[in-house]
């Protein structure tokens, strides 16, 4: 495989087991206020 | 009237350092917003998950500078001076991770992302035109980062290149 998306399956293939977390996250940064 | 400088006084003068100025009065719609907050926290679990010195500090979705919507800041925790071919495949992995999740949420990507791609694909063709990363184009250096004044490169590469047609669609193949 491509050596870019080779990183790249990799980055999806994390974030797909932590998905939870991401969602998490991106939801109490969206909530902020500013 | 202050009369003592905090952390977090250090902080947000390093902020403003690396990132530029607030621009709280730069209004995203709520979808732009949504499409920054998952970018900027896809690249924190990437990082906490691969090996490596790197911590996750802060991640913000309040615009800064000229056209940064939002900022994930990373610490080092120690200063390192050399990378191994598994720690810069890590570190475009980490830096894909904002991409990443615009296409696993979206499934579509933004404008947003071409920064960090461009990093990695700055980084690849590091790897393999100048650290002899590639194992069918061989321990040859391709391209040396020889600079001119001010840091301008000295040439464009397309009229200073030391290689031939077929190399240069060996390179282009192994991105």
């Amino acid at each position: 495989m491509k050596i870019i998306a080779q990183a790249f399956e990799r980055a999806v293939a994390i974030l797909e087991l932590h998905r939870d977390l991401l969602d998490e996250t991106a939801s109490r940064l969206m909530a902020i206020r500013f | 009237m202050i009369d003592s400088v905090v952390l977090e006084d250090f902080t947000q003068a390093i902020e403003r350092l690396v990132a530029g100025l607030q621009k709280k009065n730069r209004l995203l719609n709520p979808y732009e917003r949504r499409v920054v907050a998952f970018h900027e926290t896809g690249y924190a679990p990437v990082r906490l998950a691969l090996p490596g010195i790197v911590t996750v500090h802060k991640i913000s979705i309040i615009p800064r500078g000229i056209g940064a919507l939002g900022y994930t800041i990373q610490r080092p925790s120690e200063d390192r001076y050399l990378m191994t071919q598994a720690e810069l495949l890590d570190k475009m992995a980490a830096l894909l991770g904002g991409r990443a999740a615009e296409v696993i949420v979206f499934e579509e990507l933004s404008t947003g992302a071409a920064d960090s791609l461009a990093k990695v694909t700055n980084i690849a063709r590091s790897m393999i035109t100048r650290c002899g990363e590639n194992e069918e184009l061989r321990q040859v250096a391709y391209e040396s980062d020889r600079e001119g004044y001010l840091g301008q490169p000295l040439s464009h590469p397309f009229f200073d290149r030391s290689y031939s047609e077929q190399t240069a669609w060996q390179i282009d193949e192994a991105l």
